[in-house]
């Protein structure tokens, strides 16, 4: 009796398991066909994405014909893509203005954003960006400075001297070593061996010479 | 039932029962086998090693984000990297700047605005009357392409 009931008790165990598997391997078989799927279209993305990428392109524009245009870099000239849906974006008298395809002319600065295909080495422009002048950069330690003639004379680690001008607009901040804040300044303030940060524009015809927009002084590091 | 089903069981089966075997019966046929003993190998002996000079790090620092010549999705950026412990960092952007103090670890991270088109963005970090920097380029539009 004994030996029947450990039969039956062991044929259900081993009948239960068996089905049990058989349902997982169902489940499993219908999952791991998901899975594939999943991952053919992660790898059809991860091909796509291979070819063509986000890119912005900075340069002066070389050539322009109806489909296209070329856009001479430091390093290489590139060929831009022109299709329908392009923004033409630049700021005039400080507004933000969209301007028409044709307003793209032979010697523009311009940053294009859009698809580049690695394959055919080629950027489909969604955005040209008619850039203004660039800011100058400059930092180094205070060696001089002219009161009459609102002026600075910083040279950098490079031992190059440059000469800061100093305008009504010209923005000022301190470093606060204590408070560790950025506190307005003024150029009275600013003392000769102090380390400052300059950003500005670059005086026509004259080298090394800034006027400057932002100055930030760190003071005696 | 499934032909592999049927097979998978069987094999666990009888793997199971193996690995019973090995447990229950394993001990007492290790005790029974003649005892081995692994043969000793001598070494050359090594001439003590000379202690190196540290070398002492040099001052440096890095951008580890944003990525140089990367698109921003917004407008104000977290520009953050490493230098040495503890240093003044400055992080210029075209319409603002940041200073911060970097961690302990030399982390920092400071943020700044970006202006639309082409950004150059210059990093200085200042510790022990030194001074190095470090520039990349980033690009920003608010057009959504």
């Amino acid at each position: 009796m004994k030996f029947t009931v450990v039969y039956i008790l062991l044929f259900t165990a081993l009948f239960s398991f068996g089905s049990s598997v058989f349902a997982a391997t169902g489940t499993i078989s219908a999952t791991t066909q998901k899975i594939e799927d999943l991952k053919d279209r992660i790898a059809t993305k991860v091909a796509q994405l291979k070819t063509t990428q986000r890119r912005a392109v900075y340069g002066t524009v070389k050539t322009v014909s109806i489909t296209s245009f070329t856009v001479e870099t430091p390093t290489r000239d590139l060929k831009i893509e022109l299709t329908d849906d392009i923004t033409v974006i630049q700021y005039l008298k400080g507004k933000r203005t969209t301007l028409a395809l044709e307003d793209i002319a032979k010697g523009d600065t311009v940053v294009v954003f859009g698809q580049f295909d690695t394959t055919l080495d080629l950027l489909t422009a969604r955005v040209v960006f008619i850039q203004g002048s660039l800011p100058e950069h400059a930092a180094g330690t205070v060696t001089g400075r002219d009161d009459k003639e609102f002026t600075l004379t910083i040279t950098t680690p490079e031992s190059q001297a440059f000469t800061i001008d100093i305008e009504k607009t010209t923005k000022a901040l301190l470093w606060d070593k204590e408070k560790k804040e950025l506190v307005k300044s003024s150029f009275s303030k600013i003392a000769t061996g102090s380390a400052i940060h300059v950003m500005g524009q670059a005086v026509p015809k004259k080298e090394l010479r800034i006027s400057a927009d932002r100055i930030l002084d760190l003071g005696n590091l | 039932m499934n032909k592999d089903a049927i097979l998978a069981t069987t094999i666990g089966l009888v793997l199971g029962l193996l690995i019973s075997g090995v447990f229950i019966f394993g001990p007492n046929l290790a005790r029974a086998l003649p005892k081995f003993k692994f043969p000793s190998l001598a070494l050359p002996k090594t001439s003590p090693k000379a202690t190196p000079t540290p070398i002492l790090k040099e001052f440096s620092l890095s951008i580890t984000a944003p990525l140089a010549d990367g698109i921003e999705p917004k407008k104000d950026v977290v520009v953050s990297g490493t230098t040495a412990p503890e240093a003044t960092v400055v992080i210029q952007g075209p319409t603002d700047a940041d200073v911060v103090i970097a961690g302990i670890d030399g982390g920092y991270a400071g943020k700044i605005t970006a202006s639309e088109g082409k950004n150059d963005v210059f990093v200085t970090a200042y510790a022990e009357k030194k001074q190095t920097s470090q520039n990349i380029t980033i690009y920003y539009t608010e057009e959504n392409f």
